[in-house]
C-alpha cells in the first residue's frame, strides 16, 4: 500500500509528514513512518516534496489503468 | 496535547489544553480561496488567522496544483468582439442552466484576470514563448463558446500562495480543525476548533471570519473500493456547510449530487479527452475505432483581429453541443444500456500535441500520478487507448454549487461572517476562478468590517464545555465505533437512497434509517487523529441528511446541466421549482424555502 519509502535515501526532515494533507505519516525519532496507508488519497504531494526523492507511490491492483494497447506501432 | 488527570475520586479524566487565539479576521479553510482571502486582507493592516485543517503547501482541491482557470481575458476577447456579458450569458444560460447568482457571475467574471496578473506576480508562469496568442498565454476551449480557460504551470500554486501569506505575516495554524462558530445577537464574534494531531482544544476570538472549507466530499463509496482514492481530496469534508446550518444560516442546492462518470483508475477522470481541460484534446471511440465524441474545434488564432465573432450564433452552437450532454454523461447511459467499452484516442495527435496535453497533465491535480503510472505501465498516449469506467463516485462537483446562501458581498446573515470560493451556493463551476475572485473579495469585506470593529464582541454560551465533552467522549468511551465504520455505513445509506435516481418513498425511508442510524453511532477515537476524523463525520452526516432532506422537497427532474432524476416526479416542472432550495434548521428540525430565479 502507498506510499514507499526508502530509508537509506531519507535524510529525516519530516517534510513528508509535514505537509500530508491526510496525516497518512507519522514522524518518529527513526524517520517517517507510514502508519495510515489507507487514508492516502493518491495525490502524490510526498513524493513531489521529498528533497532526496525517497518516497513513491504504489497503485494498487483495484486502480490500475486499462489500455488498449497497440503493440509494435 | 490530550492528559490525564486524577480527580478527587481517584478516577482518571481527560484534560485537555486550551488555547485561546485573538486575530482580526478568522479565515477558515487555507484553499485558494482562504488563502486569496488573507492575503488581501492583511493590505489593510488588519492581523489575520488561517485555521487549516492540513497544511496550506498542499491542502484542498488545488493542493497538487491545476492547470487550467477560466476567465475573461481583455486584450484576447475585446480583439474577437466577445465581452463580459457574452461570457457571462454563456456561463449562465449554457453551463448554470441560469441556476446562478448573477451579481456572483459579475464579480468572478470581471475580476479572475485581475486575480491570474496576481498569480503571475506571486511567480506563477502563465506565458509561454511557442504561443501565437497576445500575451503569449496558452488558452482552450473548456467551460464557454470561446476559448477562455488559460493552461499555467499551476502545480504549485498553494506552495506559491502560502510564501505569499506568510510573507505578509498571516498566522497560519496547519492541522486545526473549525468545528463550531460562536455569535450572539447576529454578530460573528469567534470559533471553536481541534488540533488534527494533538486534539488541544482553539478558543477563537475573531472580529470577523471567513468560511471557505471547500466541497463536501466522502459522502458516497468510490468506484474503486479504494476509499480515498477520490477525486477530490478526502479532507474536504463540508464542515462549513455543516456549521452554517448548525448557526441558523440557510445553505442551497444540497440535493445537487452528481456522479464523476467514467474515471480512470486513479480517479481523476476525463485526461486529454475532448472539453477537458488538458487540450489539444483526444477523442472518445469505442473498441472499433468508431468516435462517439470527435476532438475539440479550435479557435484560429491566426484570425484574431482579423474577424469578429458573433456572439449569439457562438453561444447557440455551444448550447446545442451542450443539450447533446457531456460525453461522460452520454457514455455513462450508453454504458449502462450494455454499450462499451470506450477508449480516449489521441493516437491521432502530434508529437507536439501529445508533448501539451502531458506538460498539462504533469500540473493538473493527481494527473501527474496518473502520467507516471501510464509510464511505469510502459503505456504510450500517442500509441495506446485508454479505457473509461464506470460512475467514480458521486459528491458535490462543479455543476452541484451546493453552499452557504450570501450577499453580493459575500457575507451570511450573521453580521460580519463571510464565505468564499465553493463554501458558496448558487454558482455552478466557480471552481479556482471563483475561488481567486470570491476569496480576495471576501478578504477585503472582512478586513474592512473589522477596521470598524473596536474591540472583540463578547464571547458566551457553552459552546466549548459541549466541545470538550464530546470530544472527551469519543476518547474515553469504551466500546465505540470507528470513524471507517460509521463512514461506510451513512455513504450506504445515502447510495442506497438518495442515488441517481431516487424517489419520495427511497428518500423518506433514507432519512428514517439515518435518524435511526445516528442514534445508535457511538464514535470512538484513540488519538488526535482519530478524533480529528470523527469530527468529519459529524460534517458528513450532516451533509448527507440535507442532501436527502432537499432531494424529497424537489418534486421534479432535471436534465444536464443540473441533472437531478425522481421517477415519481419525471418532469421539469418550472412553474414550482425554476428556484434554488434553501434548508435551514430551526429548533432541531429542517425547514425548506425556494429562492426563485429571475429569468
Amino acid at each position: 500500500m502507498p506510499p514507499i519509502i526508502t530509508m537509506e535515501e531519507c535524510s529525516l526532515c519530516g517534510k513528508c509528514s509535514d505537509i500530508c494533507p491526510e496525516d497518512v505519516f507519522l514522524m518518529t525519532d527513526a524517520g517517517p513512518q507510514v502508519v495510515r496507508p489507507d487514508e492516502c488519497w493518491y495525490c502524490g504531494a510526498c513524493v513531489m516534496d521529498c528533497p532526496t526523492s525517497s518516497i513513491k507511490i504504489k497503485i494498487p491492483l483495484a486502480m490500475k489503468v486499462s489500455a488498449l494497447r497497440v503493440e509494435g506501432k | 496535547m490530550i492528559s490525564w488527570i486524577k480527580n478527587r475520586e481517584g478516577t482518571m479524566n481527560l484534560k485537555f489544553e486550551v488555547i485561546p487565539v485573538e486575530t482580526d479576521v478568522l479565515v477558515i479553510g487555507g484553499g485558494l480561496a482562504g488563502c486569496m482571502a488573507a492575503i488581501k486582507a492583511r493590505e489593510s493592516g488588519v492581523n489575520v488567522t488561517i485555521a487549516e485543517k492540513s497544511n496550506t503547501l498542499r491542502s484542498g482541491c488545488a493542493g497538487v496544483g491545476i492547470d487550467h482557470i477560466w476567465a475573461y481575458i481583455p486584450p484576447v476577447h475585446s480583439k474577437i468582439g466577445w465581452t463580459i456579458e457574452d461570457l457571462m450569458e454563456d456561463h449562465a444560460e449554457v453551463m448554470a442552466h441560469n441556476f446562478i447568482f448573477k451579481d456572483l457571475l459579475y464579480l468572478v467574471a470581471s475580476s479572475s484576470y485581475d486575480r491570474i496578473l496576481d498569480l503571475e506576480r506571486f511567480g506563477l508562469n502563465f506565458r509561454y514563448e511557442d504561443s501565437n496568442i497576445p500575451g503569449k498565454f496558452r488558452i482552450v476551449n473548456q467551460f464557454h463558446s470561446m476559448p477562455s480557460s488559460f493552461n499555467f504551470d499551476g502545480r504549485d500554486i498553494k506552495v506559491k500562495l502560502t510564501e505569499e501569506a506568510k510573507k505578509r505575516r498571516v498566522n497560519i495554524m496547519n492541522r486545526t480543525m473549525v468545528t463550531d462558530l460562536l455569535f450572539g445577537d447576529g454578530h460573528i464574534s469567534g470559533a471553536l476548533g481541534v488540533g488534527t494531531q494533538t486534539g488541544d482544544l482553539y478558543f477563537f476570538k475573531a472580529k470577523t471570519v471567513v468560511l471557505s472549507t471547500g466541497r463536501a466530499n466522502r459522502l458516497t463509496r468510490n468506484l474503486t473500493g479504494v476509499d480515498f482514492n477520490l477525486p477530490l481530496p478526502p479532507h474536504l469534508t463540508g464542515d462549513g456547510k455543516a456549521m452554517a446550518l448548525r448557526a441558523g444560516l440557510e445553505i442551497i442546492n444540497m440535493e445537487f449530487i452528481e456522479s464523476r462518470y467514467l474515471g480512470q483508475g486513479v480517479n481523476q477522470p476525463s485526461g486529454g479527452a475532448p472539453r477537458g481541460t488538458y487540450q489539444p484534446a483526444g477523442s472518445v471511440v469505442d473498441a472499433n475505432g468508431k468516435v462517439i465524441t470527435p476532438r475539440t474545434s479550435f479557435y484560429d488564432w491566426g484570425n484574431l483581429g482579423k474577424k469578429k465573432v458573433d456572439p449569439i450564433e457562438a453561444r447557440r452552437e455551444f448550447a446545442e453541443k451542450r443539450a447533446r450532454g457531456h460525453f461522460m454523461f452520454r457514455l455513462f447511459d450508453m454504458h449502462n444500456g450494455g454499450e462499451g467499452p470506450f477508449y480516449l484516442d489521441l493516437t491521432n495527435g502530434t508529437e507536439e500535441e501529445i508533448k501539451h496535453i502531458e506538460w498539462s497533465m504533469s500540473n493538473e491535480g493527481k494527473c501527474w500520478l496518473l502520467l507516471s503510472h501510464f509510464r511505469e505501465e510502459g503505456i504510450d498516449l500517442r500509441r495506446d487507448k485508454i479505457e473509461y469506467m464506470g460512475a467514480s463516485v458521486r459528491d458535490m462537483r462543479g455543476p452541484s454549487a451546493a453552499g452557504i446562501l450570501v450577499n453580493g458581498d459575500l457575507e451570511t446573515k450573521i453580521k460580519g461572517l463571510f464565505a468564499a470560493g465553493d463554501e458558496v451556493g448558487g454558482f455552478p463551476w466557480s471552481c479556482a476562478p471563483g475561488a481567486l475572485t470570491m476569496g480576495w473579495y471576501a478578504g477585503d469585506r472582512a478586513a474592512q468590517y473589522a477596521l470598524k470593529q473596536n474591540s472583540f464582541l463578547p464571547v458566551g454560551g457553552d459552546s466549548l464545555d459541549s466541545l470538550m465533552e464530546s470530544c472527551s467522549k469519543m476518547l474515553t468511551i469504551r466500546e465505540g465505533d470507528h470513524w471507517k465504520e460509521v463512514e461506510l455505513a451513512v455513504q450506504n445509506i445515502m447510495d442506497f437512497y438518495c442515488g441517481d435516481v431516487t424517489s419520495g418513498p427511497l428518500l423518506r425511508r433514507g432519512i428514517d434509517r439515518l435518524d435511526e442510524i445516528k442514534k445508535d453511532i457511538k464514535l470512538k477515537a484513540a488519538n488526535g487523529h482519530e478524533l480529528w476524523r470523527c469530527l468529519e463525520l459529524k460534517s458528513i452526516i450532516t451533509n448527507i441528511d440535507t442532501a436527502m432532506t432537499a432531494s424529497l422537497e424537489r418534486k421534479e427532474s432535471r436534465k444536464y446541466p443540473v441533472l437531478f432524476n425522481r421517477v415519481d416526479f419525471p418532469e421539469q416542472d418550472d412553474k414550482n421549482y425554476y428556484a434554488f432550495l434553501a434548508i435551514k434548521c430551526e429548533n432541531g428540525k429542517f425547514k425548506c424555502s425556494k429562492i426563485f430565479i429571475q429569468r
